[in-house]
């Protein structure tokens, strides 16, 4: 199987040597399919700090399909749902951007990215990204304060963050 | 045929002599008695030669009945652009205006000539619902000149079955998508008001169109039965019948009418099949449709015969890298001095089966994403440069040295017309503005001699001094079906045109007019609440 192959050898290179602050695990040892990383808010952004949990859902038909990857870890983001699915904008992993060149090394870098420079003409979420242009300081505010209430700690995987700490909690 | 001989002041076109109308001072004379094309009278040069199926002039008389004949006449011109998509966009108008007809392209609609004219706007209304909007049946692109006209009278069977005109000819194979344009005029009384409705049928014959509310078939055959003809209007030749037997109320037709117009005006409802008469409505669509299918923008799946032109080699030392390794990208495995690899256009190689599997589903190079086709190119429209991805930096893949093949015309499958140069253009758009001009009254002199029945080709045209201006057609100049489905420049862009273009020609007949600008509903509108209007009017008169 190709696919198991290529999945493999792209866990190895990501485990022996991984992406600037992050740690990547198999969710479960038997299925390379799903990757949990977590990744450190990076330092000099509002999110530095934070522990941020992130699934990686490779399809069956990986590298011929874009791996799917969500925030466990809620986050005050433009780019990613403010919700416990934590979808996330990312124009490498759209359909008609994904090429089986990309590999998942690269997307996850992406992702970091991201967090260090948030896309507000692309977002998710319209509400903070034009907080994001318009109020940086409020935005930041915000964001910290997500941080703080849900990033903090071990990172969890499977229970919905919503769940464990809802939005409305102070 | 259409022989204006009898009437008065009007010379007659079909005798074999060229009749020339001046549209200045709307004198006329044969063409063989001045040489000049330019009026005897007052010297004015938009002038036309008239054609009996054609006629500018604005003839009182000109019944449906006529202008059918002869819109059908026309079509069985042998010499006439074969490419429906074409020449039914000029054929729509023709400069008489007939009241309250459509202007159809298929010649099986039956009836024209019928007595009963008010019966045959409310059948064609039907049809067109039915037919046209609901995109219930194939369409008959290629119309049939030697299908009978039908004549009035069969109304039961045209009740029970509802699609009230058989079929007729088979649908043309071969294309995978056909248009067919609708086009309304409307006349003297209700101003000038054109529009064409164009939908393209993916409908399977006998498939119900989806976006209509159920019960509608029965709901309108309802109306049908109950209707009555609309009421005579100003300026309708004597002769026209009398009103049929009333049904025992207005009631149905009421209630019934007031449901289409509701379900046609409404915008969030504003859906029939495969039309859309709203933005508003376009846009729910396009979000259903993206919804349905995310991955629908991405790149569409290489043709077999593309996949298998693909060049196959063995590696050699030049395509390994420094190192003298190399992996193919999909699997990442490592090659081998040897090994066979199938090479794309754009140079990048893989391993067989796995770039197969790939585009298998899109056709696109899984580095670069540049077309392996030249026809098929994507929504990764620039082909044209190679960016090194972040992960081609680990690889040790050659980097396109040559000249990539993927550059070819977009639209290869049509045949290439012979394309205007920019200034010749320029002076057709002049003449057609110079047009407008002298036919709204200013005097503009302009060697303008306009026939809209001057050969579709340019190329047949010998050289004249006098240029000809024929209607504009949009989809002239576009390769076929990119008019029809890009967003701005659409159905809605032509039948604009064609509006401007009918209300400069009308109002220069003579005629009433009023700036209708509303298009479709106003139309229906106008005709539908003036017909249920006067039913009401005349159940009262007989109640009494």
């Amino acid at each position: 199987m190709a696919s198991q192959k290529r999945i493999a050898k792209e866990l190895g290179d990501c485990t022996t040597s991984p992406p600037t602050g992050m740690s990547i695990a198999l969710a479960n040892d038997s299925d390379v399919h799903k990757w949990h990383v977590t990744l450190d808010g990076p330092p000099d952004s509002v999110y530095a700090g934070g522990k941020f949990g992130i699934i990686v859902t490779l399809p069956a038909e990986y590298p011929f399909k874009a791996p799917v990857v969500t925030f466990a870890t809620r986050i005050y983001h433009p780019n990613i749902t403010n919700d416990n699915l934590g979808n996330i904008c990312l124009g490498l992993l759209k359909p008609e951007n994904w090429k089986p060149a990309s590999r998942l090394l690269s997307v996850l870098e992406a992702v970091r990215a991201l967090l260090i420079e948030p896309q507000p003409d692309d977002p998710l979420e319209g509400r903070i990204a034009d907080e994001y242009r318009r109020e940086r300081k409020e935005f930041e505010k915000n964001a910290k304060s997500y941080v703080t209430r849900y990033a903090k700690g071990p990172v969890k995987f499977d229970a919905p963050p919503a769940a464990a700490a809802p939005a409305n909690a102070p | 045929m259409a022989s204006f001989s009898s009437r008065d002041r009007h010379l007659d076109a079909s005798s074999g002599r060229e009749v020339v109308f001046c549209y200045q001072c709307r004198h006329e004379w044969y063409r063989d008695q001045h040489a000049d094309l330019a009026c005897p009278l007052c010297d004015n040069q938009a002038v036309e030669i008239v054609d009996p199926s054609n006629d500018p002039r604005d003839l009182p008389e000109n019944s449906p009945s006529t202008a059918f004949s002869s819109a059908f006449s026309r079509r069985r011109r042998p010499d006439v652009d074969s490419d429906h998509e074409d020449d039914d966009i000029g054929d729509h108008f023709r400069p008489g205006s007939f009241p309250g007809t459509f202007g159809r392209q298929r010649p099986d609609r039956g009836a024209p000539g019928g007595p009963d004219g008010g019966d045959v706007i409310l059948r064609r209304f039907a049809d067109l619902l039915m037919n046209d909007l609901g995109g219930a049946r194939p369409p008959r692109a290629q119309p049939d000149p030697f299908f009978p006209f039908r004549t009035g009278g069969n109304r039961d069977e045209d009740h029970d079955h509802f699609g009230m005109f058989p079929p007729s000819g088979p649908r043309p194979s071969g294309s995978p998508a056909t248009y067919r344009h609708t086009t309304f005029r409307s006349g003297p009384v209700t101003g000038t008001a054109t529009f064409t409705f164009v939908s393209s049928s993916n409908v399977p014959e006998g498939a119900a169109p989806p976006g209509f509310p159920p019960g509608f078939p029965t709901l309108f055959s309802q109306i049908m039965s109950n209707a009555t003809p609309p009421p005579e209007r100003d300026g309708r030749p004597a002769g026209s019948p009398g009103p049929r037997p009333m049904p025992p109320d207005g009631l149905n037709f009421a209630s019934g009418l007031h449901e289409i117009l509701a379900s046609l005006l409404n915008p969030q409802a504003a859906v029939h099949g495969d039309a859309v008469y709203t933005q508003e409505a376009l846009d729910r669509i396009i979000t259903s449709l993206m919804e349905a299918n995310p991955s629908s923008n991405a790149a569409p799946p290489a043709s077999q015969t593309a996949i298998d032109r693909l060049e196959k080699k063995k590696i050699d030392d030049a395509m390994l890298g420094p190192e003298g390794k190399a992996e193919c990208t999909i699997c990442i495995d490592e090659l081998k001095k040897g090994d066979e690899v199938t090479s794309l256009p754009c140079t990048h190689w893989f391993h067989g089966e796995c770039v197969i599997l790939w585009l298998k589903e899109h056709n696109t190079c899984p580095i670069c994403r540049a077309p392996i086709e030249g026809g098929q190119s994507s929504s990764s429209g620039s082909g044209g440069t190679q960016q090194p991805s972040a992960s081609q930096s680990s690889t040790s893949q050659p980097q396109a040295p040559r000249q990539p093949e993927y550059r070819r015309p977009l639209f290869t499958s049509r045949p290439e017309r012979p394309s205007r140069n920019p200034q010749e253009n320029a002076e057709r758009l002049a003449a057609l503005r110079n047009l407008g001009n002298s036919l709204s009254g200013s005097a503009t002199h302009s060697p303008v001699r306009r026939n809209s029945l001057s050969p579709s080709s340019t190329r047949d045209q010998a050289p004249t001094p006098i240029r000809r201006v024929r209607s504009p057609s949009p989809s002239r100049d576009r390769p076929v079906g990119d008019s029809q489905y890009d967003g701005g420049d659409g159905p809605g862009e032509g039948s604009r045109t064609q509006a401007r273009d009918n209300r400069n020609r009308s109002s220069q007949g003579g005629q009433s007019g009023r700036d209708n600008h509303g298009g479709a509903f106003n139309w229906i509108r106008e005709h539908l609440t003036r017909s249920y209007n006067s039913q009401s009017d005349r159940d009262r008169d007989r109640r009494r």
